[in-house]
Formats: C-alpha cells, structure tokens, sequence
C-alpha cells in the first residue's frame, strides 16, 4: 500500500478550468519542427549535390526568415515565435523552390518578403491566405527574371566539390542544361519528342543514347538540376509518408494532386514552339507523365506545399477539389502555358480559392437527415 | 471490422489505475447534503422540514412535473436543514442536510421484493420514476420519460450502454463485473416496458473480457433477442448518437428538430441506470447510491467506490489520501468532468467519477493553423474551428447558422487542437449568449 497523507489542514486551493481537462501532446511546434526534419535529408542531398552554394541559400533564407519573424513580433508587439518552427520552415521551403545558385541579396529579400508580406501582413501565422514561401518566389521571379531562371546556372562549376558517392566529375560540366521541363524550340512536331529526351539527358547529365530507365532513375534519386530541394523525389516521397503517417498531413492531397497532373499531362496534347514563333501541338495520348512527375516541382509541391495547413482547406471533401485544382492548373501551366514549371502558381490559385472551397464542403451535420 | 462511428478519436485510456480494484463501500458520512436539482429538467420540492426523521429511501424532494425526479434520504436520520448548499454546477443549490444517526432503517417498503413478472408496463415505469432514476452515465436525463415514448414512435431496440467511453472511468466496467445479472435483466425490463423485440448490450474492445461475461450471463439467464456487441473504441463512443450510429448505423435527428433516439426507434440507457432500474422495479430500492471511481494522479489509492447520494467530495477522498496537493477536482472523466471550486460538494445521481489532478492545462492558445484536425474529429460533424472564430467575432448568428446547438461538448476539439484553442469553452459561451438572446426576443 502507498503512503497516504492526510488531507491537506489548509483549505484546498483549487482551480475551476473548463473541459476538456487532457490535451494532445501535438503542438504547432512539434508539428512544423518535425516537418522541418522530415526535410532536413533533401536540404543534405542538396548541399551535398549543388555544393557550397546551396549551403549558403540554405543559410540566409532561414537566416533571414528567422531575424524578419523575430523582428516583426517585436514591432508588432505579439509573444515571439520565432522559434516554433514555422518561421523556420518558410525560410526552409523559400530555398527549396529556389535555384541553389541564386544571388544572395535575392535570398534575403524574399525569405523577408515571405515573412513580412507573405505571413505578418495577413496578421501572423494561420491568417495567411497564400503559401509564404510560393508567394515569395512569385515575388522574386517576377522581379528579378534573369538571375533566377532556374537551371541556368549550374552551381558546381568543375570539379571543385566532387561527390564522394557517384564519380560526376565528368558530368557536372555537362549538366548545364536547362531544367528537365524546359520546352525546347524545334523545327516540326515531329521532332519534339527528340529535342525533349535529349534535354532530359542533358539535364541529369548522360549521354544522348543513355537509355530511359537509367534517366528517371537519376531522375527519381535527384541527379540532376532544378530547384534546390526538389531535386530528390526519393527522399521528398519518403518524407512525405512519414508526414502521412504522423498525422501531419492528409494522403488525398499529395496523391489528388499528382494522380490528377500524371492523368492529364498523359491524355492531352502538349504545345510546342516552332521555329518562327508558330506553335503546334503534340498528339492527344501522348505524354510522359513520369516526366512530369520527376522533372519538376511536383513531388515537392504536392507533399510539402499543397499541405500546408493554413492555406489549404479543413475537410476532406474541400482537399480533394482543392488537389483536383492543383493538378489541373499545374497540368495546363506545363502544358500549354507560358512557363514550363506550373506547381507554384497553381498552388497559390488554389490558396486564393480555400474560402470558398470550405464554404461548399462543408460536412453534414450530423442528424441532418435529407428530407 | 469491429463497428465504430465516423469521427472521435482514441485517447490514452488509463483504465489500468482502476479497473481490477473492486467495489469497496465509502464510509457513510456523519452529514449527507441531498441537492433538490441532481438531473435534467425541474428541481423538485422540499417536502421534510428541519427536525423531521427521516428513513433510508424516504422521499425528501418531490418531482416537480413530468420531466424531473424525486431525490430520497440515503441514510435514516434527522433533516438539520433545508438550504442552499454548493453544488457540482459552479453555484449553490437548494440541498437537505441530513444527519446520519448510524442505523440506516429502511423506510416502509424499501428492499421489499417483487416479482416483476406480476407487474404492468405502468405499474414498472411508476416504479422506476418514484425512486427518482435518471441516466447514470452523466446526463442525468429522467429514465421514466425515456421509457414513456409516444405511441407513434415504436421502439424495436434497446442498447444498454456499457461503452464508458471517458477515459480514467472503471465504474461502469466493475458494475458489469460484479453485477452482469442486474444489469442484464435491467436492460430486459427496459425492453419489455418499451415494447421493443431485440436488447443489445453494449461496449468497447478495451473491455473485451466483459463482453464474454456478459454473453454468458444472457445465456445463463435464457434471455431472448438479446446480444453482446463490442465496439472499436474510440471516445466518444458511449454518447449515444455515437453508439446508435455505431452498432446499428441509424443517424438520430438533430436536436435542432428536437430529434431523439426514439425516432430511430431506439433507446440507450446506461448500465448503471439498468441496474438501478431492476433494483428499483424487483427490490423497490430508491436511487440512493451509485458507483464513483476515484482517481487521478493527486490520489493516493485510487478505486472504486459504492458511494451514498449527497456524501461529500472531501469524505471520499479521506479514504483515498493525496498523494500531493490537489490542484483540480473534477467530477465526472477527464473529457467532459466538471471542475468544482471546493470538496465540499457532494455526489449526486450523475457522477460517475472524481479525477483528482496535481496540475491542470496550461496553454497559451495561438491563432488557429486551419490544420483541419478538429474537423476530422467532431463526431457532430461540425467545424469546430469556424464555431471558434464566429465566438471570438461575437457573430452568433454565424454560430448558429453553422449549427453550433448541434455540438454535443464531446471536448475532442479542444483535446485536439495543436493550437491549445479552448474550443469547447467557446462554443458553450456562445451556445449561452444565444441562449439569452433567444430568451429575449421572446421576452420582447
Ligand atoms: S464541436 Fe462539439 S461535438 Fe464537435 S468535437 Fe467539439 S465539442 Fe465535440
Ligand atoms: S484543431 Fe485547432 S488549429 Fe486545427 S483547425 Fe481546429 S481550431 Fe484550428
């Protein structure tokens, strides 16, 4: 029997709260730390990959981010959070859409530009509207078109940080390509399909007779160029099912969203530049969705940024036309929009339309019998 | 697949602390208090005066119309007073005070048996809202209106609702332990004043082994169209939307239509309340004491306790001890207990536990992160987030239009949001502000 003591002489002081009188163990720092971990392997692989320069963005993006939050909530004068996570995460996120190579000044200013404009002056985290990180990269490419064209600049010029895990020496001067989604410009729509294997090769560095299966294999373990931490699929799916499986983010959304750009980029036509400034289409059945899939933002996109709580709605039935939409939009930007890259303005469309997503899904409640 | 209900969610349990400790029997006190208000609907009447004797199971306050109870003396002794005494509500209330002379003497007729075979529907129903039975599971509904449905809403099932679905809370799991009997011909004496064909007794796979004894007991007792359904558990499986929908897959009608189990052709009574339902229509044994677990890291010897109506908080918890200073008390489970300001309150008909905690929560709340989780959990199917929000912005009538009178304060919202939002104390702020404005249009 454990020792029992009396009750206590004094009156007992107690305290009335309301019920529930347990809570969970999740928090909103618990959640944003885990998902900056869960990302942590892919910022790795990137720094391993693209060298010392993606280092550098890594540092002032999250740099910038964190000294922005912590300064707003100071001027603002709200408890700090600076260090919850979230800040963290945008900063994080910012780089991730980013070329490795980008100037420094373009870093700052939009990892600043995501805190200030894309979070704070919606009134702080959960009142944002867009994705900070999307919001601030549309900002950057828009202002500065040049410095950032992604892929345009190759990060590791020679051989100076050669990876200790794949001899690329000799390929790392070759990937100079263009991303793997960059539309070349061709003589006949014939010659399309040619033109776009042959940059696909270019851009994960083999040779023009590499065959396919060794191209999306490099494809899926991030041998190639593009943003800085969308490179490696592998480790964005597996990150993103540990998400799944933690509860922090909801299946529909990342399989809605890919399953919807796979399906359409597969089925319609794709427009191509012809010389002269004509344009013609590819035949209807003809894609290469696995192109589509690995080449571009779309793993990165569709686990990391369609979730984003905030800006994404709260039921599953508002989730999934929200993924249709993003799968839509991301399908039609590549394919017969003006960029070849469609995954960030068709999430930030999809962040404007949430309000009116959650008004028309909103679940029945129960006992409301159809009369 | 065992069946569940779509939304709630699984909380640690802690049924471990009690569940193997047996009933004990509290210690009567010297000075039971007997608040005239321990169910839904009117307070009743004092009907003894100061000075006056009084019997165990006399009738000390009489039912003030159909939906409310009377409430009798749990021990023989002297009324000391009529007042207002502190209640578990937060407020006082009109209590009888009564001093135990230690005989415990029956009043006439009390523990006298009956064959309720010889018994007619009325006569059972009579019986069961004379000794002042209301839903033992916490709402304390009166168990004879229940059992008055209209003719035009024929009942084909009783479910008695062992789901105890709190967490901490064993008493209703002991009580079908050690009285399987009493509750299963409690359930058949509901289902033959009912009328109904078919009896399922209820739980959750956390309480398997029950579920066994409780097929053996039918079996035993050659009870008819009765079975054992087990139930995946999840809180909050014993509401009883929640456990309709669970076992037989029927949605009651909202509340705002004042929809009501019977429309399904249901009722769901507690096992506790059959139980005190067979001892009141076999044994004329008035609701005078119930099953309290007592538990909670503050606690020295948590268990399970037969305790008398009206005995004080703080007498049970001398049995007990602390283990440390108390911080909170609350009465019921840790989900949706009540916190009282003092351990002076007593027990009454609805208590089902007394969790006794060396700290409470904390938490500063944040601004919502729209992660979508209390949504996922409403088992109203609500949002809970808006209904949070429209309280914050005092709109209302945005709260009502987004049904917020159709939330049963389950507390799963606020258990789990990463924003620590206390959800639940909004929604009932707002659901009182309504409540008062409705009042004053009619008023006006
Ligand atoms: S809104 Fe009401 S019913 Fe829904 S989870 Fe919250 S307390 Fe439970
Ligand atoms: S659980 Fe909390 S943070 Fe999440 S949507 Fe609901 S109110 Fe917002």
């Amino acid at each position: 029997m454990t020792e029992t003591t009396p009750p206590a002489a004094a009156p007992l002081k107690l305290r009335v709260t309301s019920s529930p009188h347990i809570r969970t163990p999740e928090s909103v720092p618990r959640i944003m730390w885990t998902v900056n971990a869960v990302l942590a392997p892919a910022g790795l692989f990137a720094v391993y990959w693209f060298g010392w320069r993606a280092l550098l963005t890594l540092a002032l993006c999250i740099g910038t981010a964190l000294l922005t939050e912590w300064a707003i909530e100071r001027f603002r004068k709200v408890p700090s959070c600076c260090l919850d996570g979230s800040a963290f995460l945008t900063g994080l996120l910012f780089a991730f859409v980013m070329p490795a190579s980008q100037p420094w000044y373009v870093s700052v200013i939009g990892s600043a530009f995501a805190i200030a404009i894309g979070k704070h002056a919606f009134g702080g985290l959960g009142n944002n509207i867009w994705n900070p990180a999307l919001v601030a990269r549309a900002f950057v490419l828009a202002a500065w078109p040049v410095a950032t064209i992604l892929g345009a600049a190759w990060p590791r010029p020679g051989a100076e940080a050669t990876p200790v895990l794949f001899d690329l020496k000799s390929e790392s001067v070759a990937i100079t390509a263009p991303s793997p989604l960059t539309d070349p410009e061709v003589a006949s729509v014939a010659e399309w399909r040619a033109a776009v294997d042959g940059n696909l090769r270019r851009a994960t560095g083999l040779p023009a007779d590499a065959p396919a299966g060794q191209v999306y294999f490099r494809l899926l373990f991030g041998l190639r160029n593009g943003c800085l931490g969308e490179t490696m699929g592998i480790l964005l799916i597996l990150g993103g099912l540990f998400l799944w499986f933690k509860g922090y983010i909801n299946w529909r959304v990342p399989l809605v969203f890919i399953v919807t750009t796979l399906v359409l980029t597969f089925v319609l036509p794709e427009k191509v530049r012809l010389a002269g400034g004509a344009v013609g289409y590819t035949p209807w059945l003809s894609g290469d969705p696995l192109r589509h899939l690995l080449g571009g933002g779309l793993l990165l996109g569709a686990f990391f940024m369609a979730t984003d709580m905030v800006t994404s709605p709260v039921t599953n039935k508002g989730l999934v036309i929200f993924a249709v939409g993003c799968g839509v939009l991301t399908a039609l930007i590549r394919l017969v929009g003006g960029y070849p890259e469609g995954v960030c303005y068709s999430i930030i469309i999809m962040n404007t339309a949430v309000p009116l997503i959650d008004r028309f899904s909103r679940p029945r409640t129960y006992g409301e019998v159809a009369a | 697949m065992l069946p569940t209900f779509p939304g709630g969610m699984h909380v640690h349990d802690g049924k471990e602390l009690t569940k193997d400790r047996a009933v004990k029997a509290a210690t009567v006190p010297p000075l039971v208090i007997v608040p005239l208000s321990q169910h839904l609907g009117a307070p009743c009447e004092a009907i003894v005066k100061k000075k006056d004797a009084v019997k165990r199971g006399q009738p000390v306050g009489e039912a003030k119309g159909f939906v409310s109870s009377p409430v009798h003396s749990p021990v023989s002794g002297v009324v000391r007073d009529v007042v207002a005494a502190p209640h578990a509500s937060g407020g006082k209330v009109q209590s009888v005070l009564i001093e135990n002379d230690g005989k415990d003497d029956p009043f006439p007729g009390v523990d006298e048996e009956t064959d309720p075979g010889g018994l007619s529907r009325e006569q059972m129903i009579e019986r069961v809202r004379a000794a002042g039975i209301v839903g033992l599971g916490g709402a304390t509904f009166p168990a004879h209106v229940k059992l008055s449905p209209p003719k035009d809403k024929p009942i084909d099932t009783v479910i008695v609702n062992g789901a105890e679905c709190e967490p901490l809370l064993t008493c209703d799991y002991r009580l079908m332990v050690e009285s399987s009997e009493t509750v299963v011909r409690g359930g058949d004496l509901v289902r033959r004043i009912v009328g109904a064909k078919s009896l399922i007794l209820a739980t959750e796979d956390n309480k398997a082994d029950v579920a066994e004894l409780l097929r053996k007991t039918i079996a035993d007792l050659r009870i008819p169209d009765a079975r054992v359904m087990v139930a995946r558990t999840k809180y909050p499986q014993g509401g009883e939307r929640q456990l309709i929908q669970a076992l037989l897959g029927r949605e009651v009608p909202t509340p705002r239509r004042r929809g009501l189990p019977m429309d399904v052709g249901v009722i769901v009574q507690n096992v506790g309340t059959c139980h005190a339902i067979y001892m009141a229509i076999s044994r004329n044994v008035p609701l005078i004491e119930r099953l309290v677990t007592v538990v909670g890291d503050a606690v020295a010897e948590p268990g399970n306790f037969r305790v008398r109506i009206g005995t004080p908080v703080r007498s049970l918890l001398e049995t007990t001890g602390f283990r440390t200073d108390p911080q909170a008390i609350l009465l019921g489970g840790p989900m949706m207990g009540a916190a009282v300001y003092t351990p002076e309150v007593p027990v009454t008909k609805g208590t089902s536990g007394i969790l006794v905690l060396s700290s409470v929560i904390d938490a500063e709340p944040r601004d919502c992160i729209r992660c979508g989780s209390c949504v996922k959990v409403c088992p109203a199917r609500l949002t809970p987030l808006d209904l949070s929000l429209a309280d914050e912005a005092k709109r209302y009538d945005l709260a009502e239009a987004w049904h917020i009178d159709d939330c049963i304060e389950c507390g799963c919202c606020s258990y789990i949001c990463p924003a620590r939002r206390p959800i639940v104390q909004q929604i009932r702020h707002a659901k009182a502000a309504l409540r008062k404005a409705r009042s004053a249009a009619k008023a006006g």
